[in-house]
């Protein structure tokens, strides 16, 4: 059995001294299963999409566990650095003209309303895609996991599993800890049961 | 009940440069069909505005005709003016003029567009799964993606750079054709 994984810092196992602590390792264990975690610290929905559509074919995975980051973060492609660059509110460009322009796209163009219509439409890519590739599909959020750094409006769009739901304990800078992982764990083993 | 279709795309499936929009491929194929034409094509719209508008109008329509848009264009929420802005490579009426044009000359590069072509075209594909529907495309690139209508550059007469009428009774004929 194999199992993708994909989403943001909240996937990758952040603030864990022992990674293998983490739900994703959790669930794969559970299920003696391989894990194919693909998550990264400061993720953007798009890359999360990007990854799933255009550089693997889910249909070769028996199950998807997706967890969608934060609406505000985006990404583009460096060209120099021939890699994608992902960019939020808190991003410092290396070059000073970068870091005006991405002030500026934080300050005057992006909107609540633009992140979350965005956001529901990389969902129901992600829903649909899996549905039609027959894979059996978990989407997490954890849109709500830093409310200073990141600005949400609600959303009618329905997640399986809100993972930034304050029950789950944290560590010291907001990613939760072994024991929230655990019942993280827990939690998506429950909705996989039903 | 008349069928319903429903259209997007930018100013090809727009019918931009006809004298008569009534000329243009969605009206033409609805006229054969005896079909009510939905056509929500926008000059210099983009794949992202595509992406957007099919999410709101699923299940409503029985057949779907969707026209992908070059991948370069993108868009944005003008909360001032309450709408979404289509952004071009000449984003004259994007809003932000110079936010843009840096945007082209220093963000933007053709792996992003050609990424982002293909979530659009696997995001049509997996929305549309059961429903009637056709990806066309049109443009001056290469364009390798399995769309159902592809024209490139020189496959239909044109006005200036859009179809003229004898090019919308031609992508006419070949929705016809297929959906026959």
């Amino acid at each position: 059995m194999k199992i993708y994984f994909d989403g943001s810092s909240w996937m990758t196992g952040s603030e864990l001294e022992d990674k293998s602590k983490r739900y994703s390792t959790l669930i794969s264990k559970h299920f003696g299963a391989e894990e194919y975690n693909l998550a990264s610290g400061g993720a953007s929905n798009n890359r999360i999409v990007r990854q799933l559509v255009t550089e693997n074919d889910i249909a070769d995975y028996d199950l998807a566990i997706i967890q969608m980051s934060m609406a505000m973060r985006w990404e583009y492609y460096d060209d120099t650095q021939k890699e994608w660059v992902q960019l939020r509110p808190i991003t410092q460009p290396s070059e000073k003209e970068h870091k005006k322009w991405l002030r500026y796209y934080y300050g005057h163009m992006y909107s609540n309303h633009f992140g979350t219509t965005y956001e529901h439409m990389f969902s129901q890519l992600v829903r649909d895609h899996c549905k039609v590739k027959g894979t059996p599909l978990i989407l997490l959020t954890n849109r709500h996991a830093d409310g200073f750094k990141y600005t949400t409006s609600p959303t009618n769009f329905k997640f399986d599993l809100d993972i930034s739901d304050p029950k789950y304990p944290r560590e010291r800078k907001g990613h939760p800890n072994e024991e929230g992982h655990q019942m993280i764990c827990n939690d998506i083993l429950d909705l996989l049961k039903k | 009940m008349k069928t319903k279709i429903y259209f997007d795309g930018d100013s090809v499936t727009y019918g931009k440069e006809l004298f008569d929009l009534s000329k243009r491929f969605s009206a033409l194929v609805c006229e054969k069909l005896n079909a009510e034409e939905h056509n929500i094509a926008l000059n210099g719209g983009s794949n992202r505005r595509v992406m957007r508008n099919l999410i709101d109008n699923l299940g409503k329509f029985d057949r779907y005709v969707i026209q992908m848009a070059k991948r370069s264009r993108t868009e944005w929420y003008d909360e001032d003016e309450d709408k979404w802005q289509i952004v071009t490579n000449q984003p004259v009426k994007s809003g932000n003029y110079d936010f843009w044009k840096r945007y082209y000359r220093e963000i933007y590069h053709d792996n992003y567009g050609i990424t982002d072509e293909l979530i659009c075209y696997n995001f049509i594909r997996a929305l549309l799964v059961n429903v009637p529907h056709l990806i066309l495309w049109s443009g001056d690139y290469d364009f390798n993606l399995p769309a159902d209508l592809v024209y490139k550059k020189g496959s239909f007469p044109v006005r200036r750079g859009h179809p003229n009428e004898e090019g919308h009774q031609m992508i006419c004929d070949d929705i016809l054709n297929i959906w026959r």
